[in-house]
């Protein structure tokens, strides 16, 4: 009985555990809403009214939320940049990003639960201008926005070398 | 950075610091993907960027995003137009030679790799459906598709995994 056990729980000691499957998100729109798929599951994030166009564009996750940030335009055409924060359970929050006039996000990264969001303002669609700008946004959601350059200006992306200011495209 | 006039298209595309603080740019050059890569980057230097070509093509072949796998290799993902259909495509170089991998039609978005170590690529396929490729440790490809409506009001921009 004795060897019977030892053999039995030698077994059991050597079976590989199956590998755990990681989430998957993936930010984009459907139908001109802003989603993320949590693992092939679409999951609509909250969008203010009159909202024709809605886009997410980049994640940051930290400590149990996933940050998201894109682009909303009304049916005036009016453009404004947000960010939602989804805890996987509950309806996702929404904020603003403010600027001048239009605003528009084009990347995100994050260090320690602070938002960097690259982006632009003050744009005009027939000029074909706008400001390269960047917001900081903490963990309590307080805001400021850094402006790089204006007239002509528009950015990318933006990313954080750990430690040192950030580094926008 | 050298600066280019005259041409179909210049455009950078994403940015991202590698494990040994190296400030690297990806871009597109008519057709040509692109990466700049440089250390200590100064406002004042006058051509601080070390140029790579990753992908000698044409217009409208296009890096899209890059990230970094685990040895430190750099790690593009775009498309190339082949017989007018796009086709998606990851490029791996590892400071010396690119390796290139075709996953199938369609466009590459975002490329990120998860904590397992196997890669990830959110984009769509040429029908408008919103999709993302892994291509695990072993090279084994699969093709999750999130959308089937084909829409061009739909589509994947950024994909994370933890």
């Amino acid at each position: 009985m004795t060897a019977l056990l030892t053999f039995i729980a030698i077994s059991c000691s050597t079976e590989t555990a199956p590998p755990v499957q990681p989430d998957v998100f993936v930010a984009g729109q459907l139908d001109d809403q802003a989603v993320v798929w949590v693992n092939g599951e679409a999951v609509s994030l909250e969008t203010a009214t009159g909202t024709a166009i809605s886009e997410a564009i980049g994640m940051y996750y930290y400590e149990g939320n996933l940050f998201i940030v894109g682009n909303e335009q009304n049916a005036s055409g009016a453009l404004t940049s947000v960010y939602s924060t989804y805890d996987g359970t509950d309806d996702s929050v929404r904020d603003v990003l403010t600027g001048v006039n239009n605003t528009i996000t084009s990347g995100l990264d994050g260090i320690e639960g602070t938002l960097y969001i690259s982006g632009m303002d003050n744009y005009d669609y027939l000029a074909d201008t706008s400001n390269a700008v960047y917001w900081i946004v903490n963990a309590v959601s307080n805001q400021q926005k850094e402006t790089l350059d204006q007239g002509f200006s528009l950015t990318k992306d933006i990313v954080l070398d750990a430690g040192k200011a950030p580094q926008i495209l | 950075m050298d600066t280019y006039t005259g041409l179909t298209l210049y455009d950078s595309m994403d940015i991202e610091v590698d494990e040994n603080g190296n400030l690297n740019l990806l871009g597109t050059l008519s057709g040509d993907i692109m990466l700049w890569k440089e250390e200590n980057v100064r406002y004042d230097d006058t051509d601080p960027f070390e140029k790579i070509t990753i992908h000698d093509g044409t217009f409208p072949d296009m890096g899209e995003s890059l990230t970094f796998n685990a040895q430190g290799n750099a790690v593009i993902a775009g498309e190339v137009w082949i017989d007018s259909e796009p086709v998606t495509k990851y490029w791996v170089y590892d400071g010396d030679t690119t390796e290139t991998v075709e996953l199938g039609e369609g466009f590459a978005i975002d490329v990120r790799f998860g904590e397992n170590g196997d890669m990830y690529i959110a984009g769509f396929t040429y029908d408008w459906e919103a999709c993302y490729w892994t291509v695990d440790s072993q090279d084994t490809e699969t093709q999750q598709i999130l959308d089937t409506r084909e829409s061009p009001d739909s589509g994947a921009n950024s994909i994370l995994v933890r």
